[in-house]
């Protein structure tokens, strides 16, 4: 395990988080460890099922029952969220300090409830401000997030607005608060690819203006090496590699990466087929022990079986693989 | 919203005048009138006497038109069993039984929130359990038997409370809480369903990612998303106790209301009398159904009413 940093915003540390079905108990992380330095952008990276939101669930406090975190340690500006004590700290903190853009904007607002009364409730909970303070703070938060006539707006209805409307308005919730870090779990997915595009760069100008830490996780590798600095790629609830974006694109370690950027369709590829991994990954109800990857990889070798060591690739980089 | 309204009253005067009409025609179907309201022993004399006094020997249209006339003055004849205009029997006892809808049906919707909600936090746990095991209990268990086993546990063994009848706050209380019971079970286990739904989408897990405490993400972002339907479901409550529900209570308790008064209409052949309790709760229905539609829309904006 790595040193923590003293600049380190979020420090995830083998973490572990089961979820107890009828099915079977699922393993959705299984002994994952991160850190998220001030003014970041962490791209993650994988496959549906990968851990990928398991991860935001968990920093957001958002794991309920059957789920679980059995194991391992999450702390934000060095302290820890999980326990008694971590779950007040989480309660005050998340909101403002830690905060969360989802997936679906059609589904993420609530539908009786005005967009203004929604932004209004995060200012005045955390910031103790009257209700007109809350209301200005609100119409400044739309013209930040470049919505129009804001005055207007603030008493219209989720429905009555566009998917790239309601995402911005997700945003200006989010970051109402200034918070530190946010974690945004696939914010574009949901979105037509021209609208995708300008929610992306809204949040990289929020960044920069804010100096904000962001989590983007995602399964388009484009919108990785746009917006992020470093990234990671998570596959069957584990970490398989980290490094900075440049390098990851350029030289990737594992072979789960380079297989993921092939699969990447590319313009100018004469080729008329597309390029895809073999197989499936693992059910994470008897996950193998060993590489994750074993079944698919091409380089796989008997040792492969037995847990991979990580390997330091470059700086900031490292690969979980036996035949870096 | 304005317009609605004035087409949903026209709707609803057509329906009350559909089910007088249904009235008029099933109570002259079913038989001579006459034969119905009158004893055996009457004579043929009596018997033509009593057709002319009721109108009963001229043209049926010429009938339906008086009858409709008078309806429309409210006026549905004598009731031959109290001997006074029938509408005055009814608007004398339909207080009796708005009463008791009030304290029953109101206090188990007022109570069904709290209940539903709290067994939807701990979906599976022992609150929750115990309040779903109650509810299957109060479903399950008839009314008149509640209705008895209240009145030898509470008046006769301990003597706490009157047995029957109407006067003081007292009388009430019991078959308040026979009345409350089903509509309680139903209501609470509307509540906790549609709550458990509720707290599974994704908009309370965007207030929960927002830090909102949880006692605001259940009482103002799920409590104003299952309103519409809840309100609903209460006012069908009490739109069955004012169909007839009630006179299972009323009659456990001697309580003199319009659901009592309608079965003691029908065992006494009181066409006229029936015929008045039929058109005002018709009347209330509409106006109930009329004012949920209302309360609809302004729960729910995005409901487009035209």
């Amino acid at each position: 395990m790595s040193a923590v940093a003293e600049d380190d915003l979020l420090v995830i540390d083998d973490l572990h988080v089961q979820f107890d079905t009828r099915a079977g108990v699922i393993h959705g992380l299984r002994g994952l460890s991160l850190t998220v330095a001030r003014g970041e952008t962490l791209g993650i990276v994988g496959e549906s099922g990968s851990g990928k939101s398991v991860m935001a669930q968990s920093v957001m406090g958002l794991i309920d029952t059957p789920g679980e975190i059995v194991r391992g340690d999450i702390r934000f500006k060095g302290r820890s969220l999980l326990g008694p004590k971590g779950r007040s700290y989480g309660r005050k903190i998340r909101g403002r300090e830690l905060a969360m853009i989802f997936q679906n904007p059609m589904t993420s607002l609530n539908p009786l409830m005005t967009i203004g009364a929604q932004i209004e409730e995060v200012i005045v909970h955390h910031l103790g401000k009257s209700a007109r303070e809350a209301r200005q703070r609100a119409l400044e938060l739309l013209d930040l997030v470049g919505i129009t006539s804001p005055v207007s707006r603030l008493s219209q209805l989720p429905h009555e607005l566009s998917g790239g409307m309601k995402q911005r308005i997700i945003i200006a919730m989010a970051i109402a608060c200034e918070p530190e870090l946010l974690i945004a779990d696939e914010p574009t997915t949901a979105l037509d690819v021209t609208v995708q595009a300008q929610i992306l760069e809204l949040i990289n100008d929020i960044q920069k203006a804010m100096n904000l830490s962001i989590i983007l996780i995602t399964h388009d590798l484009g919108v990785v090496a746009q917006s992020c600095h470093r990234v990671m790629v998570m596959y069957a609830g584990k970490e398989m590699e980290e490094a900075p974006v440049g390098q990851l694109f350029s030289r990737p370690a594992h072979y789960y990466t380079a297989g993921l950027l092939r699969s990447t369709p590319r313009l100018r590829d004469s080729s008329d087929r597309l390029f895809s991994i073999d197989g499936a990954p693992p059910s994470l109800i008897d996950p193998p022990t060993g590489c994750p990857f074993f079944d698919r990889c091409e380089a796989r070798t008997e040792e492969c079986r037995m847990d991979p060591p990580a390997v330091t690739t470059g700086n900031q980089a490292k690969a979980m693989c036996w035949h870096v | 919203m304005g317009s609605y309204i004035v087409r949903r009253l026209w709707q609803g005067i057509l329906v009350v005048l559909a089910v007088t009409t249904i009235v008029f025609v099933v109570t002259r179907l079913v038989g001579n009138p006459v034969d119905i309201m009158l004893p055996l022993s009457a004579t043929t004399e009596q018997r033509a006497a009593f057709a002319h006094q009721i109108g009963l020997d001229r043209p049926i249209l010429e009938q339906f038109g008086t009858f409709v006339w008078d309806a429309i003055h409210l006026d549905f004849g004598d009731s031959l069993w109290q001997r006074r205009a029938a509408m005055e029997v009814v608007l004398e006892r339909l207080p009796n039984t708005l009463l008791l809808l009030v304290s029953g049906i109101g206090t188990a919707i007022v109570l069904s929130l709290p209940l539903g909600t709290i067994a939807a936090l701990r979906p599976g746990g022992i609150v929750d359990r115990l309040i779903v095991g109650l509810g299957l209990l109060g479903l399950s268990l008839p009314q008149f038997w509640v209705g008895l086993m209240l009145i030898i546990t509470f008046s006769v063994v301990f003597g706490l409370l009157p047995t029957s009848g109407i006067g003081t706050p007292a009388h009430i209380i019991l078959p308040s809480i026979a009345m409350a019971l089903p509509s309680l079970a139903r209501l609470s286990m509307l509540v906790r369903s549609a709550m458990l739904d509720e707290l599974n989408k994704q908009y309370i897990q965007t207030a929960r990612a927002k830090g909102m405490p949880l006692h605001r993400i259940v009482t103002v972002h799920g409590f104003r998303n299952i309103l519409a339907g809840f309100l609903t479901m209460s006012g069908w409550e009490v739109i069955y106790a004012l169909a007839g529900f009630s006179v299972v209570v009323e009659t456990v308790f001697a309580w003199p209301g319009l659901g009592q008064t309608a079965l003691q209409a029908i065992q006494r052949s009181d066409l006229f009398l029936l015929q008045a309790i039929v058109f005002c709760v018709a009347i209330l229905i509409v106006l109930i159904n009329l004012a949920l539609d209302i309360i609809y829309k302004l729960v729910d904006p995005r409901i487009d009413l035209n």
